[in-house]
């Protein structure tokens, strides 16, 4: 792990620098730092802004509409945006079905999905769990049969982030019945006009329209909606498994900020005549969040390191992605503690217009929105099993 | 009995699987629960008998909120009947408050105290009229749909405090009310030179008596809150097992997975742990052994992160499910998550416990 960078590595870090100072709004930076999901209005300016420097898909390769950037031109970036408390791209076009498209799409796929995912024109949204299909995803049921040169979609999806905002949906759906759950699983690109295909809101604890169910009756999609092969969509997942450290680790880096502005708000929180981070108790428990994130936030550095160099992170992907939703629950949380009892002044009755001493607390949203980070992507106890399988050898 | 009738009520007025609908249209005009449960007496449990109470000692009023907390039920029982309606001084006020027709709140959390109720620096200041008040309170819990507020002031010297009972239509006082994120109805108070009658002050005996009240009273509270979290946490147990029993993934049910399996467990113990630590402090307040209210603080702390605990765990089983608005998860999680602030959490209440050997 070297710290040190090239002049020209130095000289683009500036220029990231310049333009997140440039671009980044307090309100992307209020989002970011009490842990709450940005707004999509938010994350398509966001990616504009991106795709108008040139930078809309940082780790795609030149030919796609990518940056090319090396993975030291990656890890500058992502610290550099950590550090101006940018927002993370939505990640389910640029880093989800992106790469999948351009690993086994089609021409006509590559020729017109990827320009509009790079522009931000296109959001997409991941039609991949169902009611019964959650950490074990090869159980799902939503059926795709041919019928001339269409598939016909029926089913139910599950915890469909977005597809209320959303323009396209990849999907897996099954196309045959075999021993091996995870063979007959096809990978369709549906237009989230096509008749037939219902999204109704579902409410997260924070009481925020994120997610949703979708339900697809008669949904015909064309043929050349299928993403390479019928019956192979499982396998194309794999090629996301090298990418998923790239994403836990801007996450992972926007720790430490949380943690440094927690303790800038509890600084100056005012107990008997004192700031609340001179309260031992609380100083100690701030103080081992700092310590922690530290730690987490090295573990990226290696990461990126090992991927300058070409190197298999093995399971730290998965330990990355464990540590970071941790770390964000116990800081949001420990934010709600500091502000006490304004932090349940949810929002005012109906009528009221009293604001709360204070101003309005989006911490107590961030913290129970946190308690999603250790459940969706691969839950705390999935992400061990991988680990303890794949590492360990257990 | 009690606890049957308490169990009986909950479940015939506020269904667990049907509060995520019912709550969104609580409220006090859509609420006649509370009345209810005066003329089921409950309400006056936790009055001496001398004023026309049942004399209920706190073990009686543990298995109410225990069962109210069973079942979230959204009503001011533990802040009002518990806390505050015992601290008003006999007369027409009181009256109406024990029969259930007015309601009245704690004013609590006042400047810059955070959790310690004593430190107060609200005034209030002698005038013609009566007594001059002045200051802030963030925490009144259920005080929304008060009709008065017992407001904690220090007068003269600034050594003495003393205990006002003010309306809450008033020139110069200022009610925040807030729908809280565990769905109660609470508010803040900012009293600028408020006047009351000089009857409004309430007679605790003198000398120290009326911080003795408060902070009996905040015990009360502290007590019956760390019940209903008992309660709440009970039901979030009931309802992880049974979805660890019938929730099946990877071709059986996920209880069969041993991590799981020893998440469940560690839920059980916590639930164990609480209830046995709440005993313990409410039987030594019932009984005054000497060292009841360092007992009160161990029990909050206990509760506090043993409540955190069981509501972020029972939500992390259920997965997705557990994080929606729909299920009612959720809200025992939050109301645990409110119970730990409420009189202190568990870090105020750890170093009282710490300070008071």
């Amino acid at each position: 792990m070297d710290l040190n960078f090239t002049a020209e590595e130095h000289r683009f870090r500036e220029e990231v620098e310049a333009f997140m100072q440039a671009t980044v709004r307090d309100d992307y930076r209020d989002a970011v730092l009490a842990g709450q999901r940005p707004t999509p209005a938010q994350m398509t300016e966001w990616q504009q802004a991106m795709h108008a420097r040139g930078w809309g898909a940082p780790t795609w390769p030149v030919e796609f509409g990518g940056t090319g950037w090396t993975p030291t031109q990656l890890y500058i970036f992502e610290m550099a945006a950590a550090a101006a408390n940018a927002l993370l791209q939505f990640h389910q076009g640029l880093e989800l079905i992106g790469p999948i498209i351009f690993s086994y799409g089609s021409p006509a796929q590559k020729a017109y999905y990827l320009p509009r995912i790079v522009s931000g024109e296109d959001w997409w949204c991941q039609g991949y769990s169902e009611p019964g299909a959650g950490s074990d995803l090869a159980g799902l049921s939503t059926r795709a049969a041919l019928d001339g040169d269409h598939y016909v979609l029926d089913g139910q999806k599950m915890w469909t982030s977005y597809a209320h905002v959303a323009t396209q949906m990849f999907c897996l759906a099954r196309t045959s019945t075999e021993a091996r759950r995870q063979s007959g699983i096809s990978l369709f690109l549906v237009d989230m006009r096509t008749p037939g295909l219902t999204v109704r809101p579902v409410i997260t604890l924070d009481e925020k329209h994120h997610t949703n169910e979708v339900f697809l009756d008669n949904v015909r999609v064309p043929v050349d909606c299928l993403v390479g092969e019928e019956g192979q969509g499982w396998s194309y997942g794999k090629v996301l498994l090298d990418r998923e450290r790239g994403v836990g680790a801007a996450s992972a880096l926007r720790v430490p900020a949380q943690a440094r502005e927690l303790r800038r708000i509890a600084a100056g929180i005012i107990v008997a005549g004192a700031p609340l981070t001179d309260d031992p108790a609380f100083g100690s428990r701030l103080a081992q969040l700092e310590i922690e994130a530290i730690a987490v936030e090295t573990m990226v550095m290696r990461l990126m390191a090992e991927a300058a160099a070409g190197l298999d992170s093995g399971p730290r992907a998965s330990m990355l992605k464990l540590r970071w939703s941790e770390l964000v629950q116990q800081v949001t949380e420990l934010w709600v503690e500091a502000i006490g009892h304004d932090a349940a002044l949810f929002e005012p009755l109906p009528g009221e217009t009293a604001v709360p001493p204070g101003g309005m607390p989006q911490t107590m949203q961030g913290a129970v929105y946190s308690r999603v980070m250790s459940i969706y992507g691969g839950s705390s106890e999935i992400q061990r099993n991988i680990i303890a399988r794949r590492s360990l050898g257990l | 009995m009690l606890a049957d009738s308490v169990d009986k009520f909950c479940r015939a007025v506020h269904p667990t699987a049907d509060r995520p609908r019912l709550i969104k249209t609580a409220g006090r005009e859509g609420s006649h629960h509370w009345r209810a449960m005066a003329d089921l007496g409950w309400l006056l449990l936790p009055i001496d008998a001398t004023r026309g109470g049942f004399d209920g000692v706190p073990t009686d009023i543990m298995v109410v909120a225990e069962g109210l907390g069973r079942h979230l039920l959204p009503e001011p029982f533990v802040s009002s009947a518990v806390v505050a309606a015992p601290l008003m001084a006999a007369g027409p006020q009181f009256e109406a408050v024990a029969a259930g027709t007015a309601r009245i709140a704690l004013a609590l959390g006042d400047g810059d105290s955070r959790f310690d109720d004593l430190r107060v620096s609200t005034t209030a200041k002698r005038v013609a009229a009566g007594w001059q008040l002045s200051g802030t309170k963030h925490h009144v819990a259920d005080g929304a749909d008060a009709d008065w507020f017992i407001v904690p002031a220090r007068s003269g010297d600034a050594a003495t405090l003393s205990l006002f009972l003010v309306p809450a239509k008033l020139a110069g006082l200022t009610v925040g009310r807030f729908r809280s994120a565990d769905n109660r109805r609470n508010a803040t108070l900012d009293l600028q030179d408020v006047v009351v009658a000089e009857d409004a002050l309430i007679d605790c005996g003198g000398g120290g008596g009326s911080s003795e009240a408060l902070e009996r009273a905040v015990q009360r509270g502290v007590l019956a809150l760390c019940a209903e979290a008992v309660g709440a946490m009970d039901t979030l147990r009931d309802i992880t097992l049974e979805y660890l029993k019938t929730r099946r993934q990877f071709g059986t049910t996920i209880g069969s997975f041993q991590a799981l399996q020893h998440r469940m467990v560690d839920i059980a113990m916590q639930c164990e742990e609480a209830r046995a630590i709440t005993y313990r402090a409410t039987l030594e307040f019932e009984a005054g052994i000497v060292g009841h209210q360092r007992m009160a603080s161990a029990a909050k702390a206990r509760v506090g992160q043993a409540g955190l605990f069981v509501g972020r765990q029972a939500t992390q089983l259920h997965g997705g499910v557990g994080t929606t608005d729909e299920l009612v998860v959720s809200h025992y999680y939050k109301r645990l998550m409110a119970i730990d602030l409420t009189y202190g959490n568990a870090d105020y209440h750890r170093a009282r416990f710490g300070a008071m050997a």
